[in-house]
């Protein structure tokens, strides 16, 4: 009966899919207009029907319940036209291979922010060091590559586990320190690290690392256009597919973990950790291990950056670097990938296109992200307590039918 | 110059450096203890007491006071203070407190996305405000040998400010009624605000004193050095939250330990350790860490907060 | 009821489809008899950098509108400016900006000498003309052989040959040095060290400072004691000002001399009296000996720009001026402007001749020395303070105290 229910709510059969496609192809449509559209009309258009269509929306709840529903009963059709317009962007985008770029250093973010969501969102764990540990896995790489000639694969495979190990040099500072403390731990490391890359001589110093070599896997180069037969991509194309392969592969192992016993054990850890110590959770443990991890994901990105533009140096590491990751994770929504990538969005590829209003770009973003927080302290898109959700999704049929007996509401 | 000079004539410049460092530490000991909250921006109401002194030195200099030094200065650490310290209420009351009850993060976030918004304005607004600014130098210059030892008047004269200012803010907080309701909002806001303490009213008195005693570190800075920054308060933020922790949080005179000692290290750092001069700020960070791993309750710090 | 709200939808997402189809296709520009050219200009806009890079942008455009002005030009030019915040991975994205719009001829680029350098490849893949006006890092030219990499301003070597040689010449013997730890301050150190040893000055301490320090009073403690007859500056004015300042305070009265980061206007006005007889180096001829260095000024002023064009707004206007002129020769193609541009030889500009070496690397055969006399940095063989003028360098009077002189 529930699912009848459900099935109603949602709009049937090929206009359900039609409608699904062209919601997604509208949304597509309105952002690599963005791109395309050298002054900032599209920009402000957007913003316009963006804001029309949250007020609208929240007036008319049925509507938009249905059109969840819809996209929830289209999930695989769904999915492939999500997949089919990623991977048409670099298409769109010919003409603007800037543009291509930025949308390759926003996914970088999200995958530094993936790692930092494990150690924020899903453990509790403050992580003010983002850049620096982005610096370890982007010299490790860089350096390795330089010096030892070794493979791509090889350094980004070293740059990520590098960056794991080294902080592990923070193991018991992040054990012993909580809260406001484990923050100012955090930011002195960062600080140490970029004046230490700064002033020691193998990392290059000030002048950082140049003519690193870029991408290549098996003799195939990423600084190559990318043809195709019957089109010739820039060679962008090359790292963006890459990185649109790494993201899916990051995000379902962050969604994996995050389903499993272990986001389970982090999430008892993040919420009361006295409790999980005394139910047994092996607290230290699980802090090490999620912290490890995560950094081994920003490590990633930071290598990934150093094979991608040939040239890092300190200042590519700076403290205002690790704001933004945690802006991100926190804007977007705590412990949940969505959220990061429409933070990645909203903070990487927004503060691009707002240069031309120049000089009071930073001022608008430090007052754009305080009024977003004050507004939306739970992030955008907020996560939904998690286990309870899945239960009442897992058990819908039976739980309905108990509030209905108590003559409840669904929630 | 022997071993023994060189020990005192660094430590007379790391005493004045962590004299400012303990001012910016007051406010973070403040906003930490009544809101629970670290306020990154901070270090950019020390910025803007600078400024607001700087403007204010401009219209005077229009208007032709400069002639009576000493009033023109108490008008300008008066002034700035004032000013500085209205600005931090009103952008406390619209954007700090909505947020203090909110998870430690979110607070953190808006207050760093405050400073960057003070700072920008700054160099926006202020005419040509990405060039370092020069400020007047109005206290005496001459100095006093003491054998081959150097103390120059206007370091006493900041220093001597420097310890007037924490003893009075000590005062106000644990001699009279409004320190005793910002006591009692820090040790429990619900429990104080039972027993008649006007929250909100605490909370502007308590952003009223942080501003205005980093509005003075600001000005001092400005005389000390002869020139003001707009992007001046970032660091100094972190190094005030820093002394601050290191000092104890929570604790005023923890402030000034706190800031004179990071002051010390910084500058014994510099003058003794092999690339000291480059790798200080590493040194006394790489402190900071043992002291919240071995300490964190800090040299003064009295419990140990659970609050996360 | 439910196929209405579908039907609304569609119309929404037609709308919009078209809507952004149409901003995208009407971009500005077009109209007009003369085709349009872009030249990019990039550098700081915002940050602590952002005043010499306001006088370079307002010079660059100086240039553009002087173009246009021009009834002979047979295009009109747009000028496009980007910022690179000072920030290598901000200044990536500002070369490839430019880079991506086959609009863009050339680009004069980066004041800041770690963006210039990372910037340096995607000039080169996109080939792109890049005419370096204000970073002064040698490896920018010297390092690489791309051929798209031209430079206007000298390099750091040749300010430090010049300011090593011209210590011995006035009899000093002995410095101290103190630099920034970015890669500004630490190359100048280097290649100041490198000439120094080769004329024979001693070097008695180097000192390395983070680019966001205050306080030096430790630094100058130490080198009070070694009492040396010069202290040396390698950094930007932010660092310059207190540096100086606190100087002053400490009473070393050991000649101060600093790099081109300090010859800017915000060092004197900041520092007042106590900028007098500071001395810094610049590559270059002074403005005011060229006949075009006074048009140049009066131009700047009547064009009503409110900040000053700084050390290196005149190479920014003279990199604009050649972009132009190989524009106007050979078209608005890239690749022949590239080579356009590489046969530069002995052209006359507002900064002296400019010949481009095999690496694009213009040979300045000058460079100018200049010392803060008045609260206005004056070329030093013009000021009072030149040999045998009415003022003696602080450093001299200095020296003959202690009767090393």
């Amino acid at each position: 009966m529930a699912n009848n229910q459900h099935e109603k709510e949602a709009f049937r059969g090929t206009g359900g899919l039609l409608l699904t496609l062209g919601i997604e192809l509208v949304l597509y449509a309105l952002i690599m207009a963005i791109f395309l559209d050298h002054g900032g009309t599209t920009l402000i258009i957007d913003v316009i029907l963006a804001a029309a269509a949250i007020v609208y929306f929240k007036r008319n709840h049925a509507l938009a319940d249905k059109i969840s529903a819809t996209l929830a009963a289209n999930r695989k059709a769904a999915w492939i036209g999500v997949i089919v317009l990623l991977l048409a962007v670099p298409f769109v985008l010919q003409a603007s291979a800037y543009w291509l770029f930025i949308v390759i250093t926003a996914g970088l973010f999200m995958m530094a922010c993936l790692g930092l969501n494990i150690q924020l969102g899903s453990t509790g764990m403050m992580n003010l060091a983002g850049a620096a540990f982005q610096a370890f896995g982007a010299y490790t790489a860089g350096l390795l590559a330089l010096n030892y000639g070794l493979p791509t694969w090889l350094t980004l495979l070293a740059g990520a586990l590098v960056t794991g190990l080294f902080s592990i040099l923070l193991f018991i500072p992040v054990l012993k320190t909580k809260g406001h403390y484990l923050a100012l731990v955090t930011i002195a490391f960062q600080f140490m690290v970029v004046i230490l890359v700064e002033n020691m001589e193998w990392t290059g110093g000030p002048q950082g690392l140049k003519n690193i070599p870029l991408m290549n896997f098996f003799g195939y180069s990423f600084n190559e256009p990318l043809n195709l037969g019957f089109i010739t991509l820039h060679k962008y194309a090359n790292y963006y597919y890459f990185t649109l392969l790494l993201l899916f592969a990051l995000g379902i192992a962050a969604h994996r973990i995050y389903h499993s016993w272990v986001g389970v054990t982090a999430a008892t850890i993040r919420d009361d950790e006295v409790a999980a110590q005394t139910n047994g959770v092996q607290v230290n443990k699980w802090k090490l291990t999620l912290f490890v991890l995560g950094n081994c994901f920003i490590g990633l990105s930071g290598a990934f950056y150093s094979h991608m533009v040939g040239f890092i140096s300190p200042p590519n590491f700076a403290f205002d670097k690790s704001l933004v990751m945690v802006s991100i994770v926190i804007l977007g929504g705590m412990d949940n990938v969505l959220g990061i990538i429409l933070g990645a969005f909203l903070l990487i590829i927004l503060p691009e296109k707002l240069r031309f209003i120049q000089d009071y770009r930073f001022m608008i973003y430090g007052i754009v992200l305080i009024v977003m927080l004050i507004f939306q302290p739970r992030g955008l898109l907020p996560f939904v307590p998690r286990s309870y959700a899945e239960l009442i999704q897992r058990y819908r049929h039976k739980l309905l039918q108990g509030k209905k007996a108590q003559g409840g509401q669904e929630a | 110059m022997s071993v023994l000079d060189m020990i005192i004539q660094q430590s007379i410049n790391g005493l004045m450096l962590g004299i400012m460092y303990s001012l910016v530490a007051v406010g973070f000991t403040l906003y930490f203890g009544v809101l629970n909250v670290i306020n990154f921006s901070h270090g950019d109401f020390f910025m803007l007491g600078g400024f607001m002194a700087l403007i204010l030195y401009g219209i005077a200099d229009t208007l032709g006071w400069t002639q009576n030094v000493p009033l023109l200065i108490i008008y300008l650490f008066l002034g700035s203070m004032i000013l500085t310290a209205l600005i931090a209420i009103i952008t406390a009351r619209i954007c700090v407190k909505p947020v203090s009850k909110a998870p430690m993060l979110i607070s953190l976030l808006v207050t760093l996305g405050l400073g960057i918004a003070i700072r920008e304005a700054v160099r926006v607004f202020y005419p040509r405000g990405s060039d370092p600014k020069g400020f007047p130098t109005l206290l005496p210059q001459g100095s006093l040998s003491i054998g081959n030892i150097v103390i120059r008047y206007e370091n006493v004269i900041i220093f001597v400010l420097g310890v007037l200012v924490i003893v009075v803010v000590n005062y106000l907080i644990t001699k009279t009624k409004m320190g005793m309701a910002i006591r009692a909002v820090a040790q429990d806001g619900e429990a104080a605000m039972m027993m008649g303490v006007d929250l909100d009213r605490t909370i502007d008195i308590t952003f009223l004193i942080g501003a205005a005693v980093a509005a003075v570190a600001g000005i001092m800075n400005g005389f000390y050095y002869g020139q003001i920054m707009f992007n001046m308060g970032a660091m100094m933020g972190v190094i005030g939250f820093s002394a601050s922790v290191i000092g104890g949080l929570g604790n005023v005179y923890g402030a000034i330990v706190g800031g004179i000692l990071f002051g010390l290290l910084e500058t014994f750092a510099a003058a003794t350790l092999p690339m000291g001069a480059e790798n200080k700020r590493v040194f006394a960070f790489f402190i900071v860490i043992l002291f919240l791993v071995f300490k964190p309750t800090g040299i003064l710090g009295e419990k140990v907060y659970e609050r996360v | 009821m439910q196929k209405r709200t579908f039907a609304s939808l569609l119309v929404i997402f037609s709308v919009v489809l078209i809507l952004s189809l149409v901003f995208t296709a009407c971009g500005p520009g077009g109209g007009g008899a003369k085709k349009t050219v872009k030249i990019a200009w990039i550098g700081p806009l915002t940050g602590g950098n952002a005043g010499p890079g306001i006088g370079g942008r307002n010079s660059f455009e100086l240039a553009i509108k002087e173009a246009n002005a021009n009834p002979n030009s047979k295009y009109t030019y747009e000028a496009v400016f980007i910022d690179d915040e000072c920030k290598p991975e901000v200044g990536v994205q500002a070369a490839l900006k430019a880079a991506s719009d086959p609009e863009v001829i050339a680009s004069v680029s980066h004041y800041c000498s770690m963006v210039a350098i990372s910037t340096v490849d995607t000039f080169h893949n996109n080939g792109l003309a890049d005419i370096v006006w204000g970073a002064v890092l040698p490896a920018i030219t010297y390092g690489n052989d791309y051929k798209e990499v031209f430079r206007v301003n000298g390099t750091m070597i040749q300010q430090n040959k010049v300011h090593a040689e011209d210590m011995v010449k006035w009899g000093y013997k002995t410095v101290s040095i103190i630099h920034d730890t970015s890669d500004y301050g630490r190359g100048h150190m280097e290649y100041f060290s490198e000439s120094a040893k080769e004329v024979g000055l001693q070097i008695l301490s180097v000192q390395g400072v983070v680019t966001d320090q205050q306080d030096f009073t430790t630094e100058l403690t130490k080198i009070k004691a070694e009492d040396p007859d010069v202290i040396y500056f390698g950094g930007l004015a932010p660092l310059g000002i207190p540096l100086r300042k606190q100087m002053v305070k400490l009473d070393i009265r050991s000649q101060f001399d600093g790099t081109s980061g300090i010859k800017n206007n915000s060092f004197n006005e900041a520092l007042g009296p106590d900028a007098e007889g500071v001395i810094s180096y610049l590559e270059g001829a002074p403005l005011e000996e060229l006949p075009g260095g006074m048009k140049f000024k009066q131009a700047y002023e009547a064009a009503g720009y409110k900040e000053p064009p700084e050390a290196y707004g005149p190479f920014a206007y003279v990199a604009a001026q050649l972009a132009i002129e190989a524009i106007e020769k050979v078209g608005p193609d890239r690749q022949k402007v590239v080579d356009e541009l590489a046969t530069t030889k002995g052209k006359d500009t507002i900064i002296g001749e400019v010949t481009f070496d095999e690496y694009g690397q213009n040979i300045v055969p000058l460079v100018t020395a200049y010392v803060s006399e008045n609260g206005q940095w004056v070329p030093l063989s013009q000021s009072s303070y030149k040999e045998g003028g009415t003022k003696e360098l602080p450093g001299i009077t200095f020296m003959k105290e202690k009767g090393r002189r």
